[in-house]
Order: structure tokens, then C-alpha cells, then sequence
């Protein structure tokens, strides 16, 4: 095994094809390391401008009633995703901001759909796309003749004789494969990787550790699905021609076609009429009835026992009647929420589930979950607004309850905003490796299992190969 | 040659290609891709349809559905925006059509057209509907790009995917040697003395590389077309098979001509593979780059300020905006009104006119900047095959880079169309939403502004390229070397 191994170091150090492809590699990634990062550093700009908006516009606002200040709103960002500048998954599809609105849960804004393409990684180009789609492609050229070329020139003949082992002989080759990636592939885009890290001055260390373990694993899979290719093949030829034909299915067609099944035979459900619910329910928040007065009564009671419900309650009855109302339209609105996103979990599910034979499109999947920048993420950092939206209007409901309108009318007033500063801030929410880690769970599992799966087959094949020898 | 001695060549070389087993399995796996890729649209064509449909009839239903009820559930939206805090319910008294048409969301349907199963990965770019208000320009609902990872990450397959990246590489699969082996080996020469000239091999090589693509690739997608949609038009049937033709024509000369100019098979492959990259992928990616640094989108402070305007014009109403109002549309004066409801109707109407410009006003930027980009990707979509088969097709089923802008638009037209009908009910001081007002409330009519020139105009193009290509690419062979390579020697 040693001399095997030390063989095909040598040959993958000394072959003219690795380093070309070394080179074209490198273009590409610095290409793509700058495409990504410079698309982060503008999304990480734009953010900045509209969180600072955000926060002068709510403090520079003019008093008024509180409830009023409420209903002015308050704009708030989504930051980029930790490694968005690596992988920007569906960083462009996805709303950044939204004006929290009092009683109204709205989706966010600034979705970029106008800037998406046709095609793999619907026209981004970044490090996680190169790795996922076209690296393998350069795998396949650096080792579609590992075993195809024994065959053809007849040493697995002289090697069967010599008493090689088919397990030798394919830890050999997946050594020489490996080395040979190594130099045409990991070497430039580490390369790349620390170039996008420098410029957008981010590194965390963890996440990225990962976000390469999970391309990692990706890579070994492609080459063992190689190594297999070039077992099965009779011919070099057969086996490049056969390995850019599993290319082109397992990286360009299946990752597709398994987006396309999971949108028709999942679809999720149409917005529209859960947005004219949630309207309605928002603009509900302010009728009143005696239902909900005498809820609002027992709700002050609890706070005062003292007050036997007659004369002048402690806490401003309309406010009390405001909250109660509004914590139920956040129950309703969540409620509809929850069931869709567990359709569009539900076609997530099933178009990870199809494109299990794609190590590209889990690849993909997984990259995007690790760097911070799936709908996951997205969906989440949402729903923590939509959260924050509803203890903001509960803060100044509370305010109004307990100190009246305290002089604020409708309309602007003399009075100073600085009554209210004490309102509480969004925090944005931070989600760590463990989150990320269980959104890649399911990608990451079914890469492993597509590894394990080729590489028994290419242990059977290649056995199959050394006891028959070469018909040639 | 004679005419009668190339077809012989063209038969001999279309023959010796079906029944080569890498002939065969391309064949099996093209029409097995095309059946699918359009199946697969065709049926994600029709989720996108239904989606608009569940909306716009939950609307229609809604609209008949009220026509006679109370307005309490609209109305208390008046008091919630109109007049915080602690407002009151509205007084139970009958729905209006300003009820229907400004405190209630309408949703018109984008519509899809019996080419979408082609290109319909184009529709997880685009909403299935928008909401209308009488008082802003319409909102479009979230694409299905916007929420499912899925439609994002991984793609949508359709004929217009197939086409620009599978396509190439078929062709490239079954061509890269099918002059440069012969060279290779020495057995050019002996080829060429009953062929005649370089030409006529040339030539006959091309077509039978055609045959086996077209074979593989127009039937399965003119079958799973017809079968995947309703109200298929004789044209547009017409064009897709001259756009798919004039493709291959030129894929397979292109392909044919690397392989007869090269010296060796590995030479071509890594010049048809490399020049796939470059036309297949990195020009239509470097187009969009282009598109998204020339017209960078706005900051959104401004629109955010500009929302925030216009719902101040209901929050904090000014007698100024009413008196100017009203004097534009003297009709709508709130003292003409004869009770509580129709008071508040045209006080309501007459905000909503400068609500609705704010809006407006606050989107315009952006507007304009969608607009200058859709003009300059329609420009650049000329610059690479795939972008060209795609914008063919786009055209074809309506879903091209202005599609967003032009729903909406119509979407504005149609609000504006809304607007006059509840205005004419406001003037006439109406009390309630009776059914005759709910059968004649507007109904959404785009203008059909799909083309089946650019798909037709495309085939062309492709196939005088593809002429071209070969009777350059044949003129050159005959002046090639034919002696045996250093690896014969």
C-alpha cells in the first residue's frame, strides 16, 4: 500500500494536467471569491445605512401618544448571513427590512427577485456554488483514467499477479485522487476562501471550519463516484465520457428536477387570502366590545387586587383592551404562520429527500444552511421581529395602561419623544452553529450515506476489475 | 461530390451513428430529459396557476359575498387607521363599494399562457398575484423564490434549462471526436477518398450529429408540450420547433467544427468544454453582473420615508389635502354626502387620491431602476445562446424581464379602472353593495403581449449561424493536414 500510495503522490505532484487545472481553478475562484464578497460588503453597507435609519428615525420622531408612536413604526434590518460571502444561498431572494407596524405583521421588503438568473445558483456566482456545481467537473477530469488507464494499458494484469489487493489498490488511487484535488482544487480556493475573509473582514472560524467540512465531504463523494466511473469504464475515454454525462446529471439536472417535483407535488399554499386575514385580524385590534372590556377588568384586578372594579380603574382600560386584543391577533397570526411554514418545510423535505443521489444539490443545500444564508435562517431572523413587534406594541400599551396618555394627544405636540427612549431595542437575533447545524442535518446525513453507498460499489466493482483482468 | 454520393455519406454516417451505443444513449437520455424537463414545468406551470386562481376567485367570492352585508368587519380598518387610539367599531350599517375597494385587499391573478410549461422556472421569479387598494399602487405577493429554498437553491427544470445546459453537453458528448478520432488515428484519409472531399464528411457528420440531437429532443418536447397544456396555437408550436431547430443546427456544427479542426479528441473536448463554460455559463452570469452594477437598485430610506407619508395622509388627515381635493373633483365634496356612510366614503375617496400619489411617489425610483434594468438584461439576453433560447421562450409564454413591471402595471390600471367604478357608487351617495354593483365591478384584462417572433427570429438566426459555421469550418478542413499525428507516426 505504501508504494501504491507514494506512486500515485508522485504522479498527481508531477502530472502537467493537475497543475493546469490548477490554474483554471484559481481564476474561477478568485473570480468568484470577489463576485460573493463584493455582493456581502454591499449587503453588510446597505444594512448598516438602514439599521442606523432605523434606529435615528424612531428616536428623532416627534411625540405623540404612545399608541401613535406604535403605529409610526419602527424599520428594522436583517443583517447578512455570517459566511453569505462565501455562499449567498438565497440571500438575494429574501426580504432586509421591515417597518414594524403596530398590529400588522408584514413580510419584508427589499426581496432582490429582480436580480436573479436563470440557471444553477440562480445567478450568483460565489465559492459555494463553484465547489457545489463545477469543481467536481475538474475532478472528473483529473482522475477519470485513475483505473480505466490501468486497464487500458494492461498493469492491472501485472498488478493481480503481483498480489495487489482491490482495497490497496483503491485506497491508492482515492489517495492519489485526493492529492490530486488537493492541488487543483483546495489549494486555490483556500486560497480564495482567505482573500473573501480578508475583504470582508470576517472569520468565523467555527462556521467556516464547517462550511468546508460540509464541501469536504461533498468532494470525496464526487471522488469516489470518479473512482468508480473509471472502475466500471473499459476505456480513459469510456470514462471521461461517462464521468461528464454523471456531471452533468448529478450536478446540473437532478439538483433541478428536484426542485421542480418538490414545487409541484408540494406546492405552498398561495399568500394571498392569509394576507387578507391577517389584515383583518390586525384591523380588529381596535374594536371593542364588552367581551373583551370585561377581560381587560380582570386583567387589571390581577395586577390590583385592591380595585373592586368600580370607579376609576388603575390602568387605562383602553390600553389594557389594546394589548389583549393585540396579543390575540399575534396568537391568530402566528397560527397561520406555523402552518405554512411547515409547507414550505414540508416541499424543502422532499426536494432534499429527491436530489439525495446529487452530492451537488445536498452540497448545496448544506453550504447554504452552514453559512448562515438558507430560507431558514431568513425565516427565522423574521419571525424574531415579527416577535419584537409584538413586545414593542405590548412596551407602549404598558406605557399608556399605567401612565394615561400622559399629555401625548394624537397629533404632534410640544412635548419631548425622550419619555419613551426607554422602549426596548431589537436585538438582533444570533443564530449559532447548533441551528445552522440542524437545518444541514438532513443534506449532511444523506451526503454520507451517498458516500458510503459509492464507495461499496466501487469496492465491488473494482474487485470485479482486478480478478477479471482486461478483456483487451 | 454529387448529390446523390453525399446522401449516400449522410445516410452511411446518420446510420453509423443511431446504432452506436454512445449514438443510442444520448438519444435515450435526451428524450428522457426533454420529457421530463417539460413535464416537470408543465407541472409546476400549473401550481403557479392555481396559486393566482385560489386568490383572484377567493376575491370574485368575496365581492358577491358581500353584497348586502354589514360593514362592521371592514369599517373598524376606517377606525384603525383613521382615528386612534381607542376607536370605536363602526356603526353596523351596510358594506359599500369604497368598503370593498379600499379597506379590503382585491387580487388579480399574473395569468400564465399555454408556453409557461417551457420556461417555467421563470415563474418562481415572478409573483401569481397582486393586491389592489384603490389607494396604492398594487403589491405583488411573495414569488415562490421569496419562500422556498428549494425553487432557489436547486433550480426549476424546464425545456428552456435542458436546452441551455444539457443540450451543449450532449452534443459535445456525442461530436468532440467524430472528425478529430479519425485524425487521430490516421484513418481520416481513407475516409475522405469515398467521400470525395472534407466537405462532404464534414457535412454528413453535422447532419447526422443534428439528426440524432433533433430526434432526441423536438418530438419529446412537442408530445410532453401538448400533453402538459391547454389551447396550444399552431405559431407558437411552429417557432418553438423552428427556435429548437436552428439550436441544433448550430450547437451541431459548432461542435462538429471544434472536432474537424482539432488535432486530437482531447484537444476538442477541452475547447468545446471550455467554450461552454464560457457561452453556456459565465455569459449569462457575467449579463446579470452587468445588469446589477449599471442600475445598482436605490437605497429604500427614500421609499420607506414615502410609505411613511402616505399613511400619515390617513392617520393625520389634512383639511389642506381635503380642500384640494375637492376642489379637483368638486363632485366628491363630503358635504354633498347624506349620512354617515357616504360622508365618510368621499372623505375617505378624496384622501385616498393623495394616499394613492405618495405611494406612488414613494416607488417611483425603484420603479425606474427596474424598469432601465429590465431594458438593458432584454439587451444583453442577446449575447449568449442560453440567454437567447430563454428570452425566446420567455417571450413566447409572457414571462420575460419586464413581465413584473408590465402585471403590474396592469395591476395599476386595473385600480385605477376601480377606483372610477367606486367613485361613480361615492357621488351617487351609495348605501349598500347591492349584487347588480358586485356583477359589474371591473374585471382584469391584460393585453396579450406575448410574441412568437423572437423564438422564430432566434431559429433563424441560429441556423444561418449554424450555416455558416459549417461551410467555414468545411472550407477549412479540406485545407487541413491530413497526414497521421505523432502519436501514429
Amino acid at each position: 500500500l505504501n508504494a501504491l500510495v507514494a506512486k500515485e503522490l508522485r504522479l498527481a505532484w508531477r502530472a502537467r494536467r493537475v497543475w493546469l487545472a490548477s490554474l483554471a481553478m484559481g481564476v474561477l475562484s478568485l473570480a468568484a471569491a470577489a463576485s460573493g464578497a463584493s455582493q456581502f460588503l454591499d449587503r453588510r453597507e446597505a444594512y448598516e445605512r438602514l439599521a442606523s435609519y432605523g434606529e435615528t428615525s424612531f428616536q428623532k420622531q416627534k411625540a405623540a401618544h404612545p399608541h401613535q408612536i406604535a403605529h409610526n413604526g419602527y424599520v428594522v434590518a436583517r443583517p447578512p448571513a455570517p459566511l453569505g460571502f462565501l455562499d449567498g444561498g438565497v440571500e438575494t431572494a429574501y426580504g432586509t427590512y421591515v417597518r414594524l407596524d403596530a398590529h400588522k405583521t408584514r413580510s419584508l421588503q427589499g426581496s432582490r427577485t429582480a436580480e436573479l438568473a436563470r440557471g444553477p445558483g440562480a445567478g450568483r456566482f460565489d465559492l459555494g456554488l463553484l465547489l457545489a456545481v463545477f469543481a467536481p467537473a475538474v475532478l472528473i477530469l483529473l482522475g477519470y483514467d485513475l483505473l480505466a488507464g490501468e486497464k487500458a494499458r494492461g498493469t492491472l494484469d501485472m498488478m493481480r499477479v503481483a498480489g495487489v489487493e482491490a482495497r490497496s489498490l483503491i485506497v491508492s488511487k482515492l489517495i492519489g485522487l485526493c492529492a490530486r484535488a488537493v492541488i487543483a482544487v483546495d489549494a486555490p480556493i483556500a486560497v480564495a476562501v482567505a482573500i473573501a475573509c480578508a475583504v470582508a473582514g470576517e472569520l468565523p472560524l467555527v462556521r467556516l471550519g464547517l462550511w468546508i467540512g460540509v464541501h469536504a465531504v461533498a468532494l470525496v463523494a464526487w471522488a469516489l463516484i470518479v473512482l468508480l466511473v473509471s472502475a466500471i469504464a473499459r476505456t480513459p475515454r469510456g470514462a471521461l465520457m461517462i464521468g461528464l454525462a454523471i456531471w452533468g446529471l448529478l450536478a446540473l439536472a437532478v439538483p433541478p428536477i428536484s426542485g421542480g417535483l418538490a414545487a409541484a407535488l408540494r406546492p405552498l399554499p398561495p399568500m394571498g387570502e392569509e394576507m387578507v386575514q391577517a389584515e383583518k385580524w390586525a384591523a380588529s385590534a381596535h374594536a371593542q366590545n364588552e367581551v373583551l372590556r370585561a377581560e381587560a377588568i380582570r386583567d387589571v384586578q390581577k395586577r390590583h387586587p385592591e380595585w373592586n372594579g368600580a370607579g376609576d380603574p388603575p390602568e387605562v382600560l383602553d390600553a389594557v383592551m389594546l394589548r389583549l386584543a393585540d396579543a390575540e391577533v399575534a396568537r391568530k397570526v402566528g397560527r397561520v404562520l406555523d402552518a405554512m411554514e411547515r409547507e414550505e418545510d414540508r416541499q424543502a423535505r422532499l426536494a432534499t429527500e429527491a436530489s439525495m443521489i446529487s452530492p451537488s444539490g445536498l452540497a448545496s443545500l448544506a453550504s447554504s444552511a452552514i453559512a448562515g444564508s438558507d430560507v431558514s435562517h431568513m425565516r427565522a431572523a423574521w419571525r424574531a421581529y415579527e416577535a419584537y413587534r409584538v413586545t414593542l406594541m405590548a412596551w407602549f400599551n404598558d406605557w399608556w395602561a399605567k401612565n394615561g396618555s400622559g399629555g401625548f394627544d394624537q397629533y404632534q405636540t410640544e412635548k419631548s419623544f425622550a419619555a419613551f427612549q426607554d422602549a426596548p431595542r431589537l436585538e438582533q437575533p444570533a443564530f449559532g452553529i447548533g441551528f445552522a447545524l440542524a437545518r444541514a442535518g438532513l443534506p449532511l446525513i444523506l451526503l454520507v450515506a451517498t458516500s458510503l453507498l459509492v464507495a461499496t460499489a466501487l469496492m465491488l466493482s473494482a474487485r470485479r476489475a482486478i480478478g477479471k483482468g482486461v478483456r483487451a | 461530390v454529387s448529390v446523390i454520393g453525399l446522401s449516400r455519406i449522410v445516410r452511411l454516417e446518420r446510420r453509423h451513428l443511431f446504432r452506436s451505443p454512445r449514438g443510442r444513449a444520448v438519444l435515450a437520455s435526451l428524450s428522457l430529459l426533454t420529457l421530463a424537463s417539460v413535464f416537470v414545468g408543465g407541472a409546476v406551470a400549473r401550481t403557479h396557476r392555481s396559486a393566482g386562481d385560489r386568490d383572484e376567485g377567493a376575491t370574485w367570492a368575496r365581492i358577491r359575498e358581500s353584497a348586502g352585508e354589514a360593514a362592521v368587519a371592514l369599517r373598524t380598518s376606517t377606525s384603525a387607521i383613521g382615528s386612534r387610539p381607542g376607536a370605536q367599531a363602526g356603526a353596523a350599517s351596510q358594506i359599500t363599494s369604497f368598503d370593498l375597494a379600499a379597506w379590503n385587499d382585491s387580487f388579480v391573478a399574473r395569468g400564465d399562457s399555454p408556453s409557461t410549461p417551457l420556461i417555467a422556472g421563470d415563474l418562481a421569479l415572478l409573483p401569481d398575484s397582486a393586491a389592489i387598494r384603490i389607494y396604492e399602487p398594487p403589491t405583488a405577493v411573495p414569488s415562490l423564490a421569496e419562500r422556498s429554498p428549494a425553487a432557489l437553491i436547486l433550480g426549476t427544470i424546464d425545456l428552456a434549462w435542458l436546452l441551455a445546459l444539457l443540450l451543449p453537453l450532449a452534443a459535445i458528448a456525442l461530436g468532440f471526436d467524430a472528425v478529430a478520432r479519425d485524425r487521430e488515428r490516421g484513418t481520416l484519409a481513407m475516409l475522405l477518398a469515398p467521400a470525395g472531399s472534407g466537405r462532404a464528411l464534414f457535412f454528413a457528420r453535422v447532419v447526422a450529429s443534428f439528426s440524432l440531437l433533433w430526434i432526441g429532443v423536438v418530438p419529446a418536447a412537442m408530445i410532453a408540450w401538448a400533453l402538459s397544456t391547454h389551447g396550444l396555437r399552431v405559431r407558437d408550436a411552429l417557432s418553438v420547433c423552428a427556435l429548437l431547430t436552428g439550436l441544433i443546427a448550430f450547437i451541431a456544427s459548432v461542435v462538429i467544427a471544434v472536432s474537424a479542426l482539432a488535432d486530437r479528441s482531447a484537444t476538442s473536448l477541452a475547447t468545446l468544454i471550455a467554450g461552454w463554460l464560457i457561452l453556456f455559463v459565465a455569459l449569462p452570469l457575467a449579463s446579470s453582473g452587468l445588469v446589477r452594477t449599471a442600475y445598482p437598485l436605490p437605497d429604500p430610506r427614500a421609499r420607506l420615508e414615502g410609505e411613511l407619508a402616505a399613511q400619515d395622509v390617513f392617520s393625520r388627515p389634512s383639511s389642506a389635502v381635503l380642500d384640494r381635493e375637492a376642489e379637483r373633483d368638486p363632485k366628491l365634496d363630503p358635504s354633498l354626502g347624506q349620512d354617515g356612510t357616504s360622508i365618510q366614503n368621499r372623505y375617505y375617496m378624496l384622501l385616498s387620491r393623495e394616499r394613492y400619489r405618495r405611494a406612488k411617489g414613494a416607488r417611483h425610483e425603484e420603479e425606474q431602476v427596474l424598469e432601465q434594468r429590465a431594458e438593458l438584461a432584454e439587451i444583453l439576453l442577446w449575447s449568449s445562446p442560453p440567454t437567447i433560447v430563454s428570452f425566446a421562450l420567455a417571450e413566447l409564454a409572457g414571462t420575460g424581464p419586464r413581465e413584473r413591471g408590465e402585471f403590474l402595471e396592469d395591476g395599476d390600471a386595473y385600480r385605477a379602472a376601480v377606483e372610477r367604478f367606486v367613485r361613480d357608487r361615492v357621488v351617487a351617495n351609495e348605501r349598500a353593495f347591492d349584487q347588480s354593483s358586485a356583477d359589474r365591478w371591473p374585471r382584469l384584462d391584460r393585453p396579450d403581449r406575448r410574441s412568437s417572433l423572437t423564438a422564430l427570429g432566434a431559429g433563424l438566426a441560429f441556423l444561418i449561424l449554424g450555416i455558416v459555421v459549417a461551410v467555414v469550418a468545411g472550407a477549412w478542413m479540406d485545407r487541413k493536414d491530413l497526414a497521421p499525428t505523432r502519436e501514429d507516426a
